[in-house]
């Protein structure tokens, strides 16, 4: 389905993503896992078509990144970025204008169980009803592949529930989720597939299932991110 | 595309908003000064007029300038996303955003120009000699033997060469600031890359003009009282016909319309090759 293929991205003296090789398969779900700055965010605009590559390239469904495949790809990105003058409503509206996929009676749907109002000025909210409205704007399409980077960013902890519970309603056996976060433990029973990525390189992956039979994904997170704390936990777990 | 022109105008609205209220205060400030006097205009509708004037070239300006900010700042800022995320091809988005400055300068074009239009008739008629001036100023042209149709022509030939001499200067403005996002994206002085990049394109631009003749050398041509002395002092021997005056102006004409083009597709493949947001 989306086949990455040796994709480099490189700054003006770092690399954002270095030599990335990765298949993701239709109707599973993928955990980008990795601390801030390891390239999760920078792969995932590069599958987005916000970002091109230096080198490689990425395909979907036998294309290459472009118009045609951004009608196929609904991405929340982590930050804000709608218009100042944008309304919940104005954000679904402009949706509903340039992608075909777009549900409106579903959006709406959703934002009455996450109990946000479609007259608010976006610009107005928390950050984590932000995520909310972002997180709403993505699950109501009807994409083969949705990507949600971070979604977890800057939402309080009862909030965080009702988000995983929005993104796994609308898991479905033909579309794959990719899902980016460094809150490992949230996403833990949900996930299918795990990609490490330090330094903006992919460093371990694997299906869920593989790796929980060797250790615990946070165990695993801190083996390969923090190796100094992971080896002081097996000591002390020794002693 | 309409779709996006219809949000590239929701981004403007309000400073087309702000600008129109500007227009019509100084409006009311000229009819004020019209009506205001006892029998005749007062020396506010003088003011306003000057005023007027003065907004008109000003709002020209602005329309392009605004263009060209909005399209820097929002390469700086997330909101690039609603668009680029789109499936809208990088020349349809282009496109959308050289339309809608065109378009809106258009716009006001035609607002000042039938406000000014109405303003002048008006105030002639208030000082009741309206007629009696359109009879002086035709005399008067007939007797310099300038014809009407030749004033036509030369108005609508200096202002489609203006417009697209103007806009050839916007749109070289856009791929300056296409090239430094492109290639400083990371650099906190990309800003001003912007301007080392315009400055060198206009540069650029310039030399291949002067590869042509020179369009002033048009006025040299021009039927007019005068006109005698300059033709003799270019050591031009026969005032040419219109079609003369044309061929000196197209090859500059071209060139804009070349610059705006290339400008237009430089701007589309670099973000479609290049993007990074």
């Amino acid at each position: 389905m989306l086949e990455i293929r040796n994709v480099t991205r490189r700054f003006s003296t770092k690399y954002g993503v270095k030599d990335a090789v990765l298949t993701i398969q239709p109707g599973r779900t993928y955990a980008l896992l990795g601390p801030n700055g390891s390239g999760k965010t920078t792969l995932m605009k590069m599958i987005a078509g916000l970002m091109m590559p230096t080198s490689g390239e990425i395909l979907l469904d036998g294309e290459r990144i472009g118009p045609r495949t951004k009608a196929k790809i609904a991405y929340m990105p982590t930050e804000s970025y709608f218009y100042s003058y944008m309304t919940i409503r104005d954000a679904g509206r402009y949706y509903a204008d340039f992608f075909d996929d777009f549900d409106m009676a579903r959006f709406e749907e959703i934002l009455r169980r996450m109990e946000l109002n479609p007259k608010d000025r976006i610009d107005k909210l928390s950050s984590g009803m932000n995520a909310k409205v972002r997180l709403a704007l993505t699950l109501s399409r009807d994409a083969e592949l949705m990507m949600f980077d971070e979604p977890l960013n800057g939402v309080d902890i009862l909030t965080r529930t009702q988000v995983i519970n929005e993104i796994i309603r609308y898991r479905n056996e033909g579309r794959s989720m990719i899902i980016s976060t460094h809150l490992v433990e949230e996403m833990d029973d949900y996930i299918d597939h795990v990609v490490f990525m330090k330094n903006g390189e992919i460093v371990r992956e694997g299906s869920r299932l593989s790796l929980s039979e060797e250790k615990s994904l946070t165990d695993t997170y801190l083996e390969i991110f923090a190796p100094s704390h992971s080896a002081a936990q097996e000591v002390t777990a020794n002693a | 595309m309409l779709k996006l022109l219809k949000y590239e105008f929701r981004k403007a609205l309000v400073s087309i908003l702000v600008l129109l209220g500007i227009t019509a205060a100084m409006e009311g400030y000229f009819l004020y000064g019209v009506f205001s006097g006892e029998g005749e205009p007062s020396y506010h509708a003088a003011i306003a007029a000057m005023l007027l004037v003065f907004m008109t070239l000003a709002v020209y300006i602005f329309v392009m300038i605004r263009g060209v900010t909005s399209y820097s700042g929002e390469l700086r800022s997330r909101s690039a996303y609603l668009i680029f995320m789109t499936p809208n091809s990088t020349l349809k988005i282009m496109a959308s955003k050289f339309l809608f400055t065109l378009a809106l300068s258009a716009f006001f074009a035609l607002v000042y120009i039938g406000l000014g239009y109405l303003d002048i008739r008006l105030l002639l008629e208030r000082l009741g000699e309206y007629a009696e001036l359109i009879e002086i100023i035709d005399e008067s042209l007939k007797e310099l033997g300038i014809h009407t149709d030749q004033i036509i022509l030369a108005g609508v030939f200096t202002v489609i060469y203006a417009a697209l001499s103007t806009l050839s200067f916007f749109a070289v403005a856009y791929l300056a600031v296409t090239l430094s996002h492109t290639f400083f994206r990371d650099k906190s002085w990309r800003w001003l890359m912007a301007i080392v990049f315009y400055i060198a394109l206009n540069y650029l631009i310039g030399f291949i003009n002067s590869l042509f003749p020179a369009a002033y050398l048009m006025l040299n041509y021009m039927d007019v009282p005068g006109m005698n002395n300059i033709i003799a002092a270019y050591n031009l021997e026969t005032t040419p016909d219109f079609t003369t005056l044309l061929l000196y102006v197209v090859p500059q004409a071209l060139v804009s319309l070349a610059t705006i083009l290339v400008s237009f597709f430089g701007c589309a493949y670099m973000l479609e090759k290049k993007i990074s947001l």
